[in-house]
């Protein structure tokens, strides 16, 4: 990678921790303030959801990183979120249609957004390996 | 799309990551150019033949 777009990718990294531990800091204090105060229903919902306001944050950092990408990166970006979307969305559809007829332990779809990031990440990986070294 | 890069740089004696610098792009996208996995925009594939100070016909040859 260049060095200009290494420097923008080790900024991005950093503010995307940044962005981590803003979520773990929110997801925290909710955890701690719900348990700790008698809370009416109204600031237990609002506490329940704050953490998804950091995630709004590292969604838009992610967006603004992804149009600094070059052509080639976005393409490989996109592809392996259509995978992680499209494999998350099935897994979850199959085990929804499971649990119709079967007794399945039950996930919350908190989950959901972690999982694709995941398969997000290892779609990526394999599109990438061979390109680690130069030909 | 088959294109001259690997060859052009080669002889101007760049690495992908010399020329990926000069392009403003990552080094996988020059090797993915390179290899054919890619085919590049109007835009970059301008920039790539300016920077070689070749033709764009020249550079890169549409297989038909």
């Amino acid at each position: 990678m260049s060095s200009a777009l290494d420097r923008k990718e080790k900024k991005f990294q950093v503010q995307f921790m940044m962005h981590i531990a803003m979520f773990m800091a929110v997801l925290a204090g909710s955890v701690v303030m719900n348990e700790t105060n008698d809370l009416s229903i109204i600031s237990k919902g609002f506490l329940a959801t704050s953490p998804v306001v950091p995630m709004v944050f590292m969604l838009r950092l992610i967006i603004s990183h992804y149009r600094s990408m070059d052509e080639y990166i976005q393409r490989v970006m996109g592809e392996s979120l259509l995978w992680a979307v499209g494999v998350v969305g099935c897994v979850a559809m199959a085990y929804g249609l499971l649990a119709e007829m079967v007794e399945v332990p039950t996930f919350s779809p908190a989950f959901m957004l972690p999982a694709i990031a995941v398969v997000f990440g290892i779609a990526q990986f394999i599109q990438l390996k061979d390109e680690t070294h130069e030909e | 799309m088959k294109n001259r890069l690997r060859v052009l740089r080669a002889e101007n004696g760049w690495s992908q990551a010399d020329l990926a610098e000069r392009l403003g792009v990552s080094r996988q996208a020059v090797n993915a150019i390179e290899t054919g996995k890619h085919d590049p925009s109007l835009n970059l594939a301008f920039a790539i033949a300016d920077t070689f100070g070749e033709r764009i016909e020249e550079l890169f040859l549409h297989k038909g």
